[in-house]
């Protein structure tokens, strides 16, 4: 047995002098062979504030007031340590301290100490949680973030503000659902998108692969990921904060945000605001074969027809996009009270944002646009409420209610036309040029209106069994119109209306000295669909009314288990539902989608079996695997189809059938002290289609073949080097390397053809960034560097991303 | 500042165009690349269901043997839908609908290459949803009626359409005759039925006049369109247009994707397409510009069957096949069968060829007293495989056939043998 001892170094340093008197309190804790212990908990002893270290072992307490604090600082296998700290003269304590290994038995250690990361993938569930502390000082937006986690690609159409679709092991669409803070991301409307949220503000990402827990009350079948904002701090006697940071880099891009929050002493009232704008240029270059450079010269000189007229005389020439400028800001202000007696939490938010976006080409880049652009706007109020313990002990109640007004707004109206050096294109002699750059002309408005409640309740029945109801209600209006439509074409306001309750009801136990938890749930869906469509007939508009209700029961169970301090094996298993939408049931005329009466949600059994290998760890280096195998059979699966209806093609939606997909990723990481960090992903997806037989009897051929666009074998690489007390006691110096690969795949089914085949190819991207953090630790510089190598990037078929680019950015805590 | 950079992209692009212009000679991507072509049968299909996926492959021999897409053939990859033309020198034409470019592909051994493309959109309004043609071996014309709702005070909605037409120049592919926009005039006809003249294809030269086969919409669902309609231009100047009308059957006359007109001893002939049993399946003519009333043949009374069609074709001295939609067929999948014609003696046979879905059929081919079209059931429930039928151009018997080269089975749809 070893022997107990206990070392405290208290470093006093001097800090900035702000005429602030709100103190920070930082520092590192190691054990007792100078080794970090990252996730031990630092608490001021009779408060809830306080945080947990970092993989470094290093942690930062902001706005303590001024006076004698108690620190008590914890971790899994060592003794508490506590540290009373005194902060009177100097702004910035150092407080570092070595935690004895405790000679308990393990399974004593009470796991307080955790942090919400990692308990959340301990839950048994298949989730990887990205705790961004880590990533604060990096200039990473956060679909970055999520690229750069295993099982998850982000798929983008190019530069900032553009397209984003998530593929969680494959599925994408309404497949995946986006939340934050619980809520469904979709109702903020399309001006706020997950990158509007600075990283500062982000706690944590949580993404759920395939099982999603019931409190998110949505249909995603494929997996979600949920975006956790930082929480209010509470119990402090005194606190404001006030961070910000600005970014600059290639294309012109600008991002700023600012944060703050402050709390009043007497009452309680806490505000929160935030702020972000974001605005790019998107002027990258793209040179794909794509690029059809054109011969606009009707005439020759002599006045014969040029015989290369409209000819394409070159491609792949390099041409800098145009018409993709995006710009993009908005508020999020919360004020409330905390740690009342009828209430821990109650706030009441308002989120506003608008943005606008040109577009330089359709789906595929073939005909650059000049003049397309759409705007948006969102207004969202908000009102959330948590109480704990309430009529009797153990029973814990939040609740929110929100209501969302968002509008879009797609303008194509002129004649003009352009080739890719943005230039007109000469008008042709005779032909009366249409408005509208991609062949139609459009001014189509949707107008939404987003009615969310969710309401959860918790129940302890006994300190190892919890039961938890939640319930989900969301009412969905949009509305469209386009005046420059045809009327047969033409949407005149119908009205579509979705309404979408599910209920979901969990039982949770934790056995074995809290080695295994286990959770069993089931879920029923609402969905009530409907449309009152506009159609003008003999010059008369008419309304008919579609309605449609739809109940499904999914259900599912995760286990997990720590076979030893070690090893943890998580297994997990749902029946999912993704329910169906107003344009796939009941068809819009503007978008030329037929109804589809019988359409079906689709249904999927996933299963994940997830396992965490802590393969050797010594005083020196550490190398963790963590494994998830998952196996995902989807009935029901909904896909587009072209039908012919009066001498003319139109999409309709059908249930397609079945596929199976089955998977594996895996992560690798090393850690050398606390300075080198490498990591080695692998992902590979075997997704097929099962459907021997078409609807009408055909044998299908592609029966058995790859499910087509979807990227299914992926690895990545990185390196970090992290330097601390560099020039200065206090500050770090961090070096990263990101390197990924794609593997090339089919557009459509591989299975057919095998010249010209539509291919999205294999790609090695690599990105570096220099972070800097002063001594002070208020400050933060980072370079970033993206795609240094200047390849030639896709996401999707034929739409190029940008080349290389440089970003500096610095974050600076005001308060 | 906006200005200043694309004055400067505007002096870069201007420099791009003098090099190019001072090296005509030069082998661009599209106009150098493999100069040769090799001619023989290409057949196209459509795979499960969808307009974009659309495969060419050569079929040597028509014959005997099989073929299969698995695992073979280019494909177009177009935005939207193709539409495939060949040349008797081997050249490959194929219009992308929704990315307007026409491109030419050469074939030799197996291999196909792209070696010309042309922008069509700038041409036709800056559309690239517009219709081709191959209307003789000199040329493809690329057409379109745009529509657009026109307020009318006190009657609501009206439509104005406005015509497009381009003649490119084969196997060049050159622009060579733009027609100047025309506004479609307001008809009584269309007045009376308060319709509009919405696509305009299938165009036939005969002598200096093209003649277009025009689909008509009404504003008004409960009213029947009656009458069948043809825009009528001079060739090759495309100027004089007039929009015609003939009452001896209903329907429209552009066609759907196959051939729906033809040249024959010095008329054009014109079938309709009937919207329901009650309307018979009609053949008129036309010459010098106008309707010939004088001459017409009522297939479905010949026929004694009520059918409709959208693509037939002319093999020879008056004999046509002719794919027929069967109204009074059951099996929803499979309702068309293939009619056999003779203009001279006005009679109709229908073959005993196995029914399939022949509504997109585009393209079949005579050669040496043959005909060879491609009719793969759809389903489980088609009582056949899914050949290339060749049918003896001179028998009377509707058994005369024989099937020649095997095709896939499956969700394949053959387009059409070119």
């Amino acid at each position: 047995m070893k022997q107990f001892y206990l070392l405290i170094i208290l470093v006093f340093v001097s800090g900035f002098c702000v005429a602030a008197e709100t103190y920070t309190v930082s520092g590192k804790i190691t054990d007792t062979k100078k080794q970090a212990i990252p996730f031990a908990t630092v608490v001021i002893a009779n408060t809830s504030v306080g945080t947990s270290t970092d993989m470094n072992g290093e942690f930062t307490l902001n706005n303590i007031s001024k006076g004698k604090v108690q620190l008590l600082i914890n971790s899994m296998g060592y003794e508490q340590v506590s540290i009373d700290v005194q902060l009177n003269n100097s702004l910035h304590v150092i407080a570092n301290a070595v935690l004895k290994e405790s000679n308990h038995n393990l399974n004593e250690v009470f796991v307080k100490g955790e942090s919400k990361a990692a308990q959340i993938e301990r839950s048994g569930f298949a989730v990887s949680s990205v705790d961004t502390k880590q990533l604060q000082s990096k200039n990473l937006e956060i679909n970055e973030v999520l690229d750069q986690t295993p099982g998850l690609r982000v798929r983008r159409d190019g530069g900032l503000g553009s397209e984003t679709s998530y593929n969680i092991n494959g599925l994408s669409g309404s497949a995946v659902r986006i939340f934050i803070d619980g809520v469904p991301m979709e109702s903020f409307g399309s001006s706020y998108s997950i990158n509007s949220i600075p990283l500062s503000l982000i706690e944590r990402i949580d993404v759920y692969k395939g099982v999603v827990p019931v409190e998110f009350g949505n249909d995603a079948m494929g997996g979600a990921i949920n975006v956790v904002t930082k929480q209010m701090p509470s119990m402090q006697q005194k606190n404001y904060t006030l961070d910000a940071s600005y970014s600059v880099g290639s294309f012109n891009t600008h991002r700023a945000d600012v944060a703050g929050t402050w709390r009043d002493k007497k009452t309680g009232l806490t505000t929160r605001m935030s702020a972000f704008y974001n605005y790019s240029d998107n002027n990258y270059s793209v040179w794909s074969d794509d690029i059809k450079i054109k011969d606009y010269r009707e005439f020759l000189p002599d006045g014969s027809r040029n015989p290369d007229y409209l000819a394409v005389i070159k491609t792949g020439e390099k041409v800098q996009r145009f018409n993709d400028a995006y710009e993009s800001y908005g508020i999020k202000a919360d004020v409330g009270v905390t740690d009342k007696k009828w209430a821990d939490q109650l706030f009441f938010s308002i989120n506003a944002s608008e943005d606008y976006k040109e577009i330089q080409h359709g789906p595929r880049m073939i005909t650059p646009y000049g003049e397309r652009y759409s705007t948006g706007w969102t207004v969202a109020p908000s009102v959330s409420y948590s109480k704990k313990d309430v009529f009797t002990e153990g029973l814990n109640l939040t609740g929110n209610f929100q209501y969302v007004k968002s509008q879009r707004a797609l303008t194509d109206t002129t004649s003009n036309k352009y080739d890719w050096y943005g230039n007109l294109i000469p008008p042709v002699g005779g032909v009366t040029p249409l408005p509208g750059e991609s062949g139609t002309a459009t001014l189509n408005v949707d107008n939404n209106d987003n009615y969310i409640g969710r309401l959860s309740a918790f129940y302890s029945l006994s300190e190892n069994h919890s039961l938890a109801l939640s319930y989900s209600y969301n009412q969905f209006v949009r509305s469209s119109d386009d005046e420059m439509a045809e009327a047969e074409q033409r949407n005149f306001g119908s009205t579509n209306n979705v309404n979408k309750q599910i209920t979901g009801f969990t039982y949770q136990n934790t056995l074995f000295e809290d080695k295994m938890r286990n959770s069993v749930f089931v879920k029923h869906y609402h969905n009530y669909l409907q449309q009152d469509k506009v159609e003008m007939n003999d010059n008369v508009l008419d309304t008919i009314h579609f309605s449609r209700a739809d109940n499904n029961w999914g259900y599912g169970a995760t286990t997990s288990y720590d076979v030893s301090d070690r090893v943890r094996v998580s297994a997990s298993f749902e029946k999912a539902i993704r329910l169906v939408g107003t344009n796939e049931v009941f068809g819009n005329a503007a978008r030329e989608i037929v109804e589809s009466t019988d359409l079906q949600p689709e249904k999927s059994y996933n299963f994940n079996l997830g396992g965490d290998f802590t393969l050797y760890d010594n005083t020196y280096s550490s190398v963790n695997l963590n494994t998830n195998l998952f196996y995902r059979n989807t009935i029901d699966r909904i896909r587009r189809n072209v039908v012919v209806q009066s001498g003319d093609s139109y999409s309709v939606y059908e249930n397609l059938g079945h596929v199976t997909s089955k998977g594996i990723e895996m992560q690798l990481d090393y850690r050398i002290k606390q300075k080198w960090h490498f990591m080695v992903q692998g992902y590979y997806l075997d997704s097929r289609f099962m459907e021997k037989y078409a609807d009408n009897g055909s044998e299908n051929l592609h029966y058995l073949s790859r499910e087509p666009n979807v990227p299914w074998l992926t690895f990545s690489a990185g390196a970090g080097y992290t330097k601390s007390d560099l020039f200065k006691n206090g500050d770090r110096l961090s070096i990263n390397w990101y390197s990924s690969y794609v593997h090339e795949f089919h557009f459509d089914w591989d299975v057919i053809g095998d010249q010209n085949k539509p291919i999205v190819p294999s790609q090695f991207i690599n990105d570096v960034s220099v972070g800097y953090t002063f001594a002070d630790r208020k400050m933060t510089i980072s370079l970033d560097g993206k795609n240094i190598f200047n390849t030639m990037a896709f996401d999707n078929f034929a739409i190029q991303k940008p080349g290389r680019a440089f970003y500096l950015k610095l974050s600076y805590r005001i308060f | 500042m906006k200005y200043l950079v694309n004055l400067k992209l505007a002096a870069i692009a201007l420099l791009a165009l003098f090099v190019t212009a001072c090296n005509d000679d030069s082998d661009g991507p599209n106009n150098g690349g493999e100069k040769e072509t090799v001619k023989t049968n290409h057949i196209t299909a459509r795979f499960d269901g969808d307009d974009a996926q659309v495969y060419i492959a050569p079929a040597d021999n028509l014959e005997e043997g099989s073929l299969t897409f698995k695992g073979n053939g280019y494909h177009l990859n177009p935005v939207r839908s193709a539409r495939v033309f060949t040349d008797n020198t081997g050249w490959v034409y194929v219009f992308d609908y929704g990315g307007g470019y026409l491109k030419k592909l050469s074939y030799k051994d197996g291999t196909y290459t792209q070696v010309r493309e042309l922008d069509i959109a700038p041409v036709m309004g800056g559309n690239p949803h517009v219709r081709p043609w191959k209307i003789n071996e000199q040329s493809i014309l690329i057409h379109n009626i745009n529509t657009e709702d026109v307020e009318d005070p006190g009657n609501g909605i009206t439509k104005k359409g406005s015509m497009y037409v381009t003649r490119v120049q084969i196997p060049e592919v050159v622009i060579s005759e733009i027609m100047e926009t025309w506004t479609l005039p307001v008809t009584d006809w269309d007045i009376d039925e308060q319709s509009y003249p919405f696509r305009i294809d299938a165009p036939t030269v005969l002598d200096d006049k093209i003649y277009y086969g025009v689909g008509r919409r009404q504003l008004d669902e409960s009213i029947d369109l009656t009458g069948i309609h043809t825009i009528v231009l001079d060739y090759p100047t495309l100027k004089n247009p007039k929009y015609i009308r003939s009452e001896k059957a209903n329907g429209n006359t552009n066609g759907y994707r196959g051939e729906n007109m033809h040249a024959i001893d010095g008329y054009v002939y014109q079938a309709n397409r009937s919207e329901k049993a009650e309307d018979a399946t009609v053949i008129v003519r036309l010459k010098d510009g106008e309707y010939d009333d004088s001459w017409e043949f009522n297939v479905s009374e010949e026929l004694g069957m009520p059918f409709n069609s959208n693509n037939w074709y002319h093999v020879g001295n008056g004999i046509c096949y002719m794919s027929a939609e069967f109204f009074s067929e059951t099996d929803e999948n499979n309702t068309w069968g293939v009619v056999r014609i003779d203009m001279n003696q006005k009679t109709a046979i229908k073959m005993n060829v196995p029914l399939s879905d022949l509504f997109a059929y585009q393209h079949g081919i005579d050669k040496d007293g043959k005909f060879y079209m491609a009719i793969s059931p759809v389903g489980s429930s088609g009582e056949s495989d899914p050949y290339v039928y060749i049918f003896d151009i001179d028998s009377t018997d509707p058994d005369a056939f024989e099937t020649g080269l095997s095709l896939d089975k499956g969700n394949i749809f053959i387009e059409g043998i070119f």
